[in-house]
């Protein structure tokens, strides 16, 4: 009984994401499930809070991920990794929670001033940003900016800069073409360098008054 | 001077080029001082972006390799302590090595360091293991509870559509033959209607004849006797005149009443 238990378990470790996936589809096999999220949880989780935008929220979308994937086992027809498939879940659970909170909180007042304070805190004439603005709240200011970016450049900033995949690998998950990616990236990284241009480093400050002062129509067109 | 595109500048900055047009990517830069301000903007972002780190992850592969790690070194911290302290007490007291003690001590800071690292994360692990089983049991026994619902609806369907056919049909015979009965006897009303109307119609003509039979006898008695005082009136009258006919005698009888 121990010994097959453990040629079981080695078995299991042995896997690869593929295979576990197809116990768990042929077999209902929750410890090939268990050893799929023991595997990837961590990862999933981060992503998930990269693009909320938030760590607890991150790990509940997470968790609702991983439900997904066993509720629908039988979508995975493996013309994909299952990295990609995933992460491709993922992203639609987290565009899904977002659309949920833009909902909520478009009646409450309290967006907006989050939004407003960052504005402030950007175009504040007169201490130099770097006074202002301690490390923590540069962070915060850089997260702020990042969910100023439409949403399909947003996830590709997070998962080429932050999860490190390459540019062929986020085309696989959001399926498009991989210029297509790499363009949003360079259009993403301009985008930022404008909205984050007051706290940039000194040399591109330069005509930044103007820039500043430009910068809430621009959002309110958007 | 034929500039890179901005695409071609993404897989530079994030280093997916291959050597040598990264070489030759790093040599324009050199030169072009536009491409050089594109790129710096977006390198200024890319630093900016790394500030936004996220929490060290209470759970994961890493944070039990961490915690393993600082537990070796621990351990052999304490080893390298006790091998000093050992040394020391060699040294300045002439005793015999207590070899018990050592042992003792080795196993206490074994014990401390090592077991309780190691016990958080098999507790952890298998709190982990034992969540996610029983989201996949509830899920599998929802599939099967709903299944087996439907079956139960399916039959339970099934048999009650029997029952109501039955029902139905038992009714509809009953109907029926309430229906036929009302018609027999509807029919054998009009029969005996009919029967009725036809008895009283040859009871009315047998008195109808019987009437007329009697009105003939009686209308024929009449006119004998009619005849007769007509012949009793001719004679008390006229004794002496010849009759020619009877119509003359009846018309001078008129005249004659009437002077």
């Amino acid at each position: 009984m121990r010994i097959s238990v453990f040629s079981y378990l080695s078995d299991l470790f042995s896997l690869s994401d593929e295979q576990a996936m197809l116990r768990v589809q042929k077999q209902n096999d929750s410890r090939a499930f268990a050893l799929l999220v023991r595997r990837w949880q961590g990862r999933i989780e981060r992503l998930c809070a990269r693009l909320t935008g938030d760590v607890h929220r991150g790990e509940d979308v997470a968790q609702e991920v991983f439900m997904r994937v066993f509720a629908h086992r039988n979508d995975y027809r493996g013309e994909a990794s299952f990295a990609t498939y995933l992460r491709r879940i993922a992203l639609n659970a987290c565009c899904d929670e977002q659309r949920r909170l833009k909902r909520r909180s478009e009646s409450s007042l309290n967006h907006n001033n989050a939004e407003n304070a960052f504005d402030a805190a950007l175009q504040t004439p007169t201490l130099s940003p770097e006074m202002v603005v301690a490390e923590r709240e540069r962070a915060e200011l850089v997260r702020k900016a990042l969910f100023r970016l439409p949403e399909s450049y947003r996830e590709v900033v997070i998962l080429r800069h932050y999860e490190g995949l390459r540019f062929r690998e986020i085309a696989e998950v959001l399926d498009v073409p991989q210029g297509t990616v790499q363009s949003r990236m360079a259009e993403a990284l301009t985008q930022l360098g404008r909205f984050l241009k007051p706290i940039l480093s000194e040399e591109t400050i330069g005509p930044k008054s103007k820039q500043g002062m430009s910068e809430p129509n621009r959002k309110g067109v958007l | 001077m034929n500039h890179p595109n901005h695409e071609e500048w993404m897989a530079y900055l994030y280093k997916e080029l291959g050597r040598k047009r990264q070489a030759e990517l790093k040599e324009h830069l050199k030169q072009c001082s536009q491409c050089q301000a594109d790129v710096t903007t977006w390198r200024s972002v890319m630093t900016e972006l790394d500030r936004w780190q996220l929490p060290q992850q209470r759970r994961g592969a890493s944070k039990v390799r961490w915690d393993i790690k600082w537990a070796a070194r621990w351990t052999a911290a304490a080893v390298l302590l006790i091998f000093a302290g050992y040394a020391v007490g060699r040294v300045t007291v002439a005793s015999p090595p207590d070899v018990e003690q050592l042992h003792q001590a080795l196993e206490t800071s074994l014990k401390s360091t090592l077991e309780p690292a190691i016990r958080q994360n098999v507790v952890e692990d298998l709190n982990r293991d034992w969540r996610l089983a029983l989201a996949g049991s509830y899920l599998r026994l929802k599939d099967e509870l709903g299944e087996q619902f439907r079956r139960e609806l399916n039959a339970y369907a099934l048999h009650t559509l029997a029952a109501s056919n039955s029902l139905t049909n038992e009714l509809l015979t009953e109907l029926i033959d309430a229906i036929n009965t009302a018609q027999a006897q509807d029919r054998r009303w009009v029969a005996a209607a009919i029967e009725q109307i036809e008895w009283n119609r040859l009871r009315d003509k047998s008195q109808f004849i019987n009437g007329l039979e009697v009105l003939a006898a009686e209308t024929g008695d009449e006119l004998l006797r009619t005849r007769q005082d007509f012949a009793k009136l001719l004679v008390y009258t006229e004794p002496y005149s010849v009759v020619p006919d009877e119509s003359e005698n009846v018309n001078n009888l008129n005249e004659r009443s009437e002077k």
